[in-house]
């Protein structure tokens, strides 16, 4: 039998394995990989809704020499290079704090910190508009005890970290219970062969827990990292982008240049950026971590 | 006396003190994150001409429920509620209907192109889905899913997700008894319902719930896709409030927010367990 034959015969044979991947194979053809493939060619074009023109590669000069992109992309990284270590070693250090509790206080920390990330973020940013609010909310009338004049929160300089505050309180509760999850995994044995050996407990903290959870630790940082990149509910509800488009994220603009603008070819560009960007720094954070981590 | 902890019942006093301290501040921060709802439920309880006090009370002095009758009245918050539902749900159903079958078969099946197709499934699902949006907007105007349901929640459904951890938790099943499934006689299908499926209960229901709750706090993708009042879910047509009158009625606002948050709220208070697992497994709040 030639090796065709063989092949045809034992996929024959697995015919109902092809059966079962099909719903889910053509989803995934129609609605992901067809859109992927589609939005690469979109960004060698000037398109709408209704045309499509061939323009090479006018849109990535145009979009690299913007300086409204350069923006954006300075503040996509301030929201990376801020948020990504804070979330992590933070989640890490509350993690730790948590462990010895009694389970009841644990369930309490967990909620509260879980909550955020359960609850739709578009209602939360709805919360934080009210607090914001120069004048009605509550943020200014607590400034004000310390003698703070009114702030216009979402309309000055450092809007863009007060933002970060709000994402924060959105990213913390995942990596707080991977974390909280991988401390109770680990063998009270090596605590405890630690203690006769007289290791403090900075010592135990820095020498056996956290080397033990480089794994989650990798894991966390590519996944927040390409949930920071994502970051997109709360600009678009606090701030639209402003003041002067100085809160605008790439996610932002590709929204934007899409959905306001009606520019697909220009969105999509961005769009392939943005993918090139985040498939790059994975990859880096996945040669730096080495090959002991694997998720 | 309050027991925090269950361990440092020997340790120094200078160790209880600054694990107290830390304790605290970890305190702290928790209010951060729970003070917001706080100050939702408040708003949403109090008349909404108390909104706009400066300085505000920090407790409520006067409940009232006008703010939720002005929902109900003057904004379409039940038939949001409506279409939250349906297309949560449906894409809840589907993903755990379609998403087990594929990942049964990538756990347990040896067939030519294994591989390869889980290995592009695989990939994409780490890219940005923000890439996909355009593409995806012209192709549903043009085979006129643009405002229906099943616009709003096909491509929740094609995301290869749920298939993924079904293949992972599906792994675990041992081979045998697959064989003395065969043995017995029983077919391809009889066997996935009756013997797969039931062992794969808690799988069903994480899957499900983290499909349910991502697509009912989605948003991006909603806003895009719909355009009627009428078909707007939950997080668009409370986001809308505020862009539609020209001074925000926070007490409304605050109403919606709360009606929002309820629904999955005290679903995340009885189900914790699978949604702590759904979600860590793969949550990326938009």
């Amino acid at each position: 039998m030639s090796a065709v034959a063989v092949l045809w015969s034992r996929m024959r044979k697995e015919k109902a394995a092809y059966l079962f991947i099909l719903p889910s194979v053509l989803l995934f053809l129609l609605f992901v990989l067809y859109p992927l493939v589609r939005s690469f060619v979109l960004g060698f074009q000037e398109a709408n809704l209704v045309s499509a023109k061939w323009v090479g590669l006018a849109n990535y000069i145009e979009i690299l020499q913007d300086p409204r992109f350069h923006t954006a992309l300075i503040n996509t990284m301030l929201f990376v290079v801020f948020l990504v270590p804070t979330v992590v070693f933070m989640s890490y250090f509350v993690a730790l704090r948590l462990a010895p509790l009694t389970s009841r206080w644990q369930t309490y920390f967990r909620a509260a910190f879980y909550l955020p990330v359960v609850v739709s973020g578009v209602m939360i940013s709805m919360i934080w508009l009210w607090i914001f609010n120069p004048v009605y909310g509550l943020l200014n009338t607590v400034v004000g005890f310390f003698g703070v004049k009114p702030v216009a929160w979402m309309g000055y300089r450092g809007t863009l970290y007060w933002l970060m505050v709000v994402v924060f309180t959105f990213n913390f509760g995942v990596p707080l219970i991977i974390y909280m999850a991988a401390i109770n995994n680990i063998p009270e044995e090596l605590y405890e062969a630690a203690r006769i050996d007289g290791a403090g407990k900075r010592t135990v903290n820095w020498k056996i827990t956290w080397p033990l959870l480089k794994p989650s630790t990798f894991f966390l940082f590519v996944t927040q990292t390409v949930a920071v990149f994502q970051t997109w509910v709360v600009i678009q509800l606090l701030t639209n982008g402003g003041p002067a488009h100085s809160t605008e994220t790439i996610v932002f603009q590709i929204y934007m240049d899409a959905f306001w603008y009606n520019q697909y070819g220009r969105a999509s560009a961005m769009g392939m950026i943005l993918l090139v960007i985040i498939v790059f720094l994975t990859l880096a954070q996945k040669l730096y971590a080495g090959d002991d981590v694997s998720y | 006396m309050l027991t925090v902890t269950n361990e440092l019942k020997q340790g120094s006093v200078r160790e209880k003190i600054s694990f107290g301290v830390v304790l605290f501040l970890v305190f702290l921060l928790s209010l951060v994150f729970i003070f917001p709802f706080y100050w939702m439920l408040k708003g949403a309880f109090q008349p909404s001409s108390m909104a706009m006090e400066v300085p505000p009370h920090f407790f409520p002095v006067k409940l009232t429920l006008d703010n939720f009758v002005k929902l109900f009245t003057k904004t379409q918050a039940m038939r949001w509620f409506l279409n939250t539902f349906i297309v949560a749900g449906s894409a809840c159903v589907l993903t755990i209907l379609i998403g087990s079958m594929g990942g049964y078969a990538f756990a347990k099946k040896k067939f030519p192109g294994r591989e390869p197709i889980f290995w592009v499934l695989l990939t994409a699902m780490m890219l940005p889905k923000q890439v996909m949006l355009i593409p995806l907007y012209i192709m549903m105007n043009k085979y006129g899913l643009y405002d229906t349901y099943p616009g709003m929640f096909l491509p929740m459904v094609a995301w290869p997700l749920g298939l993924f951890l079904f293949r992972q938790f599906m792994q675990g099943i041992p081979d045998a008894l697959l064989d003395a499934a065969r043995i017995d006689g029983a077919g391809e299908f009889a066997t996935f319902r009756h013997v797969i499926l039931p062992m794969c209960t808690s799988a069903l229901a994480t899957v499900g719930i983290l499909y349910f709750v991502n697509t009912w706090n989605d948003y991006m993708w909603q806003l895009i896709i719909t355009k009627s009042t009428n078909m707007a879910t939950l997080s668009v047509g409370i986001s809308k409030v505020t862009r539609t009158e020209s001074a925000v009625d926070y007490g409304l606002l605050m109403a919606g927010a709360t009606f929002g948050s309820f629904f999955i709220g005290a679903a995340f208070l009885f189900f914790q367990k699978y949604f702590v697992r759904g979600i860590t497994m793969g949550a990326v709040k938009g």
